[in-house]
């Protein structure tokens, strides 16, 4: 007896040479399949988009392969089965934006152009200055050592520059803090062009009084923490000082599992609420593949809506929306990539440039081995890190 | 979802990006169509006196314009901004035109004017080098053939068609390459035409496919009713009875209402639709919108009635209008727009909460009876669970006797 076989709208099916995938975004749960020739003759007809996620089916007839698929796709619910044909169909997860850059690019009747200011919500900005070490800057919001730093003059006559309604966020990014005066005249100003504001202080900087001020501020504060005897010892003093009330976020920066054991026992000790740990490479592939690089059970355990998954094919979304300028008057997308201008270029011009190249805000797993992996639109969006380790995955699976 | 209220910096963002402004440079017309939107049929807007908007009146309307935008940045680098000239006809009122056009064409301003105009052709021979050198984006009103343009008439009562179909010949004939890139039709349907014939006719006399619009449904004289249902024809009602109802269909394709129907019902409850890439950011559940389908104010054009009444569209009652042009300048408080605005919005947010069809909606507030009066006003496309059901059954199941229109909608589509 025919009957109809139809995924269900949350369910994404994706092939690749020898192995598929089923995941519904919904239920989160995902099953991989050997892509034989049996099944990837069904799933192509299931993916066939006029056929609306469904196929006609005659249980009867199908070979033990197609019921034990069929069978988990009841099972496992990414879809179900109907003798009523009338009601099979569905609509299979298509993404549709309606203002896609190659989609306006290839339109008589809207121009590329159109709006593009909406797309920089976020400005980061490295003040510069001395801070002799290493470039972790490439990595996270860390103090970019330089000789010459930006005055704040500079800083906001940039943000006048490129100020727009659509900015929702500013980073500014210490490097050597040699006057409290920079702190306060930054901070209002910027609060008025900005909902949120967000300080970068590495802890080694902090004295008391400049403790002081940026507790007073407007702002928020991120100290970044990093495991040397200079930081260790300013970050002590401070959660001494502050037992119990933390007036800022902190960023513990972690480059080996002592480390991170160490940031783990103080997070506890001052049981301190608001912090992130950040991996950091530096010759350190031993811990990144042991504790950084995704394994195939951390993909599948991964919650992601239809949205994310979404997201993941369009957007990078830990690029995406920022641009930074360096104290030497570059503006970037991306740090290790190159500059999408300078600091005196119209903000349309830099977003321009941006979305041309496309250094960062699109950039997406569809390089080689992602492409070719199920999990490509699963995993996260491509970081620093696979640029500063040189490969385009970061898991263990290819 | 979450529904929010407008505030006085959207309205502002709005003009900073304002796409077009609608100029009634008359209410005087050189035809009098019987089904006419300003004729004794209708009611709510000011009464026809055969004035003319001067061209002080635009002025002070582009230097207010002026000074917000340049003082903040649009979204666009140069945005481009429609300047339509609507009427009436426009054409009785040529040389304010020009003098716009002169005027906008010498400013030192970060836009790009694009110049557009809804006409009956009538005075079409006159004016078209002019309209051809300056680029006009035309949309000429004609109903199909002969027979079909004869509620067009003149004063004298006489058909118009000879006269709109030789002018439109002859741009077609002169100028082949902005008729073929900048004209358009429009042809409104009733019981003298279909939409079989409207668009056999266009095909083959201009190789165009128009717009086809009905009779406007609202703001009709109660004493008029019995004369409007004799004139009005459902556009989907009159598709069907073509004899060729599928191969004319995929020529309309969003033009056909149930096309048009599928990509709201598609783009809203698919969860596959993103308006932009920012979009994909905001989780489904902290998507903010406001109540009811209506656009919110300049958010799609400005238009200004002779009378110098600024509204936010021409489609709706001039009582509704937001501010106007005096010879003191532009009155347009924008606390006070938001204020009404916001006001309706709260009058149908109830409703709106629990109707099924929020997230679609193509309910303009403009046009719920009573909205601005003190008794509560009922939402006319309000649906329940079961209202709704059936719409969306009724989607679906004209997507499965079209599968193809999804990849279709999903993937080519852009919107205006």
């Amino acid at each position: 007896m025919k009957q109809v076989l139809t995924l269900f709208p949350d369910t994404f099916l994706w092939l690749k040479a020898s192995a598929g995938l089923l995941y519904n975004a919904k239920t989160f749960i995902s099953d991989g399949f050997n892509n034989t020739p049996v099944l990837k003759s069904l799933c192509s007809a299931l993916l066939f988009v006029d056929n609306l996620y469904s196929i006609e089916i005659e249980p009867e007839n199908l070979t033990a392969e197609e019921t034990e698929f069929v069978d988990l796709i009841i099972r496992k619910k990414y879809g179900f089965i109907t003798d009523h044909l009338e009601k099979a169909y569905s609509l299979p997860p298509i993404l549709s934006i309606q203002n896609d850059i190659k989609k306006l690019e290839n339109s008589p009747s809207k121009s590329f152009d159109e709006n593009l200011l909406k797309y920089l919500t976020t400005l980061t900005i490295y003040t510069g200055g001395r801070f002799p070490g290493p470039s972790y800057y490439r990595q996270t919001y860390y103090p970019f050592h330089s000789e010459s730093r930006l005055e704040d003059s500079e800083i906001l006559n940039f943000f006048d520059h490129i100020h727009s309604r659509y900015i929702k966020k500013i980073n500014i990014v210490f490097s050597h803090i040699e006057s409290t005066n920079f702190l306060i005249s930054l901070s209002g100003k910027l609060k008025a062009a900005a909902p949120k504001v967000v300080y970068y202080c590495h802890v080694r900087e902090l004295s008391d009084n400049i403790t002081s001020i940026l507790t007073l501020l407007d702002v928020t504060t991120i100290l970044i923490c990093e495991y040397e005897p200079a930081a260790l010892t300013a970050l002590r003093d401070f959660l001494e000082y502050h037992k119990g009330q933390h007036p800022f976020e902190f960023n513990f920066l972690i480059r080996s599992q002592t480390e991170y054991n160490y940031w783990e026992h103080l997070v506890s000790q001052y049981e301190i609420k608001l912090y992130k740990y950040i991996p950091i490479y530096d010759n350190n592939y031993a811990f990144f593949n042991r504790f950084v690089f995704l394994n195939e059970e951390d993909i599948t355990n991964t919650t992601l809506s239809k949205r994310i998954v979404f997201a993941h094919q369009a957007v990078n979304i830990n690029f995406f929306g920022e641009l930074i300028l360096l104290p030497d008057g570059l503006v970037f997308s991306n740090v290790n990539k190159p500059p999408v201008g300078y600091m005196q270029d119209s903000p349309y011009d830099l977003i321009k440039n941006e979305l041309h190249k496309n250094y960062a805000w699109r950039v997406i797993r569809d390089q080689e081995p992602c492409s070719e992996c199920v999990y490509q639109w699963l995993c996260p969006s491509p970081g620093q890190y696979e640029l500063i380790l040189g490969k385009n995955n970061l898991c263990t699976i290819k | 979802m979450v529904f929010r209220k407008i505030n006085s910096t959207d309205i502002y963002e709005n003009l900073l990006n304002l796409k077009q402004i609608t100029f009634e440079i008359t209410d005087a017309c050189n035809l009098k169509c019987k089904y006419c939107g300003y004729g004794d049929m209708y009611f709510g807007y000011d009464k026809r006196e055969s004035k003319y908007m001067t061209f002080q009146q635009i002025k002070l309307l582009f230097e207010y314009l002026f000074v917000i935008w340049t003082k903040d940045r649009p979204a666009s680098e140069i945005p481009n901004t429609y300047i339509s000239f609507y009427g009436g006809e426009p054409l009785l009122n040529m040389n304010l035109i020009m003098a716009v056009v002169q005027y906008l064409e010498h400013q030192h301003i970060n836009r790009n004017f694009v110049f557009s105009m809804t006409t009956n052709a009538v005075l079409l021979d006159r004016y078209m080098d002019y309209l051809v050198a300056h680029n006009f984006h035309l949309l000429i009103s004609l109903d199909g053939d002969k027979a079909a343009q004869s509620y067009r008439s003149d004063i004298s009562g006489r058909n118009s068609f000879d006269k709109v179909y030789k002018n439109v010949k002859i741009l077609q004939n002169l100028y082949p390459a902005f008729f073929m890139n900048n004209v358009n039709f429009n042809s409104v349907l009733h019981n003298r035409n279909s939409v079989e014939g409207i668009m056999t006719f266009m095909k083959k006399e201009f190789n165009k496919r128009p717009s086809i619009s009905e009779l406007n449904t609202s703001g009709i004289k109660p004493d008029k009713l019995e004369k409007f249902e004799k004139t009005f024809r459902n556009k989907m009602e009159s598709l069907m009875l073509s004899g060729n109802c599928k191969k004319i269909s995929e020529e309309l394709f969003l033009s056909d209402p149930r096309t048009h129907e599928l990509l709201l019902f598609l783009f809203q409850y698919s969860g596959n639709y993103f308006k932009d890439y920012n979009s994909l950011f905001i989780d489904e559940e902290n998507f903010t919108v406001t109540p009811t389908g209506t656009c919110t104010p300049f958010g799609k054009k400005m238009f200004v009635t002779v009378n110098g009444k600024i509204l936010q569209c021409e489609k709706i009652d001039h009582s509704f209008a937001l501010g106007s042009i005096s010879e003191e300048g532009v009155l347009l408080d924008l606390n006070s727009v938001t204020e009404n605005y916001n006001y309706y919005l709260e009058k149908m947010e109830v409703q709106c909460k629990s109707c099924k069809r929020k997230k679609s909606c193509i309910q303009c507030l403009y046009f719920i009876p009573c909205i601005a009066k003190k008794e509560k006003p009922v939402c006319p496309g309000f649906m329940g669970d079961t209202a709704f059901k059936y719409y969306a059954a009724s989607c679906m199941d004209y997507l499965k006797e079209h599968p193809h229109l999804y990849a279709k909608i999903m993937n080519d589509v852009i919107m205006e």
